[in-house]
């Protein structure tokens, strides 16, 4: 029989619905999972077992008396642990300010509560965010090699996720930590348009940068809970890719960083989709190789104004590559960062331009599978791994990583299809042609649980 | 290029730090000087931004998202 937790949100509706499967049990299973699996992942810094199982009894009592919240009603989720929530202490995965007792439940947890979703925990991250993981509260370990990291910032997250401990869990991304985990995962994860997802009550980072969105199994479940995320529908149009272009961007020194197995899942990906109809096409933005350096211009100095009360009181809490991030980021200079804004205008123009033509953009996600732990920023390898993804950062297109197979040592590697602004939907479509032709990946949960 | 940070010690960089706003001893800006060296290499390579860019206007599909 189909293990529960690795069903789809609406199947797992279904079974709610005609009483096959209860919002109880399968919450029930869902903190079964966790207590299993997590000593080998470290993927959740605090389980909410008890106000979980509170939340599942009431789902199951509204849904037996006709109360429908919609797709979400009784689905067990994760929250990256930088969201307040009423009553819940948020960690950062810091010493530093934290924990701090959340007053207010932040805009994604009203909206994903009111559709009836239950919170079963905080998930790691690293620090603040901002790229180094804390000591005290340690790497995220990847469900299909818990040897190796999970990616950073939302790992816990997109583990969670992968290993069926929730269906669906919320990260946030300035310069690749949804894209990047999931890609190492094994899962999907969507960086909305710019300003999508409400982010009040959502920890900042780098106000030009910050996004929020979704890591689930499958486009329909990312699209379900970014529906959570807004309030809004976000409807998954039957994939037609007949008469579509999609154009693969090249990136200027990729090949130093591309594994070959990488850039063989990604040749296979861009012809299930030309085969399925898609027009296809080489494409290029002049200075895009740039856009990596102005991600890096424009985090230092605004986290270092977002941190400037902490780092000045209780700089020593901070885990050592964090309290160096912060500290270096009030000696970039302002040239610098007013050139990463006028990249940032320059390249929109051209992207727009581009998406005249085109409809969406292929690359891989990241250049490589997981590696045993996140790269330094300030090391060659940092660079590299958001080489696909700050651009898209900078410019606030949507961007979507799904899997596109194993790619070497038993490890997904992800495509990222960016279209244009509002257009999240359209990514989601065309993700689902690849889903259906490379089909579900799970990793052994049996090497967790040993 | 040149790199801008050649030639630059901990007493420079506490110096720049505390412009921006963070007092910080000496040894702790000595511990930072090779992360701000690295980041510094990127904001290097942004001169090559062209100032013609400025005051262009923003993209219409953007705006109108």
């Amino acid at each position: 029989m189909t293990d529960p937790l690795f069903l789809s949100i609406g199947a797992l509706g279904a079974a709610y619905r005609s009483g096959a499967l209860s919002p109880v049990a399968v919450t029930s299973q869902a903190l079964d999972r966790i207590a299993a699996c997590d000593k080998a992942l470290n993927a959740f810094i605090a389980v909410l077992a008890e106000r979980a199982m509170d939340r599942a009894k009431a789902a199951e009592a509204e849904l037996r008396a006709g109360k429908d919240r919609g797709p979400l009603h009784g689905v067990p989720v994760g929250i990256k642990d930088l969201v307040e929530m009423a009553g819940v202490p948020t960690t950062f995965s810091s010493r530093a300010g934290s924990p701090r007792q959340g007053r207010a439940d932040a805009a994604v947890i009203r909206h994903l509560e009111a559709a009836g979703a239950i919170v079963i925990g905080k998930t790691n991250l690293l620090e603040y965010a901002y790229g180094a993981v804390h000591p005290d509260f340690g790497q995220t370990n990847n469900p299909w090699n818990p040897a190796l990291t999970s990616g950073g910032s939302s790992g816990g997250s997109a583990a969670a996720v992968a290993a069926g401990m929730c269906y669906a869990a919320l990260g946030t991304d300035t310069g690749g930590s949804i894209r990047i985990p999931a890609s190492y995962c094994g899962c999907v994860g969507l960086k909305p348009t710019y300003g999508l997802v409400p982010l009040d009550g959502v920890q900042a980072l780098s106000w030009s940068l910050d996004h929020a969105g979704p890591l689930a199994r499958s486009c329909a479940d990312a699209a379900l809970f970014l529906e959570g995320l807004t309030g809004r529908p976000h409807p998954v149009a039957a994939p037609k890719l007949q008469g579509m272009r999609l154009g693969v961007m090249q990136h200027e020194g990729a090949e130093k960083w591309l594994q070959p197995e990488v850039v063989a899942r990604f040749e296979e990906a861009v012809k299930i989709l030309e085969k399925a109809g898609a027009g296809i096409e080489t494409v290029s933005i002049p200075d895009l190789a740039l856009a990596s350096d102005a991600v890096l211009a424009m985090i230092g100095p605004e986290a270092s104004i977002v941190h400037q009360a902490l780092i000045a009181r209780e700089p020593e809490k901070f885990g050592p590559i964090t309290r160096m991030q912060i500290e270096a980021g009030f000696a970039i200079p302002a040239t610098a960062y007013a050139r990463a804004q006028l990249l940032q205008q320059e390249l929109k123009r051209r992207f727009a331009a581009l998406f005249d033509r085109i409809d969406a953009i292929l690359s891989p996600a990241v250049p490589w599978v997981a590696p045993a732990e996140d790269p330094p920023l300030n090391d060659d390898s940092g660079p590299g791994e958001m080489l696909y993804s700050g651009l898209y950062n900078l410019t606030g297109l949507p961007a979507l990583v799904l899997p596109m197979g194993i790619a070497g040592q038993g490890l997904p590697a992800g495509l990222q299809i960016v279209t244009p602004w509002g257009a999240d939907d359209l990514a989601f479509s065309i993700g689902t042609v690849l889903e259906r032709a490379v089909g579900p990946l799970r990793p052994d949960l049996a090497r967790l649980s040993r | 290029m040149a790199r801008s940070t050649e030639g630059l010690d901990a007493a420079g960089l506490r110096r720049v730090v505390r412009l921006g706003g963070l007092d910080m001893p000496e040894d702790r800006a000595a511990a930072l000087l090779p992360l701000y060296a690295a980041l510094m290499s990127s904001c290097d390579r942004l001169a090559a931004v062209d100032p013609g860019w400025a005051g262009r206007p923003a993209p219409e599909r953007e705006k109108g998202r």
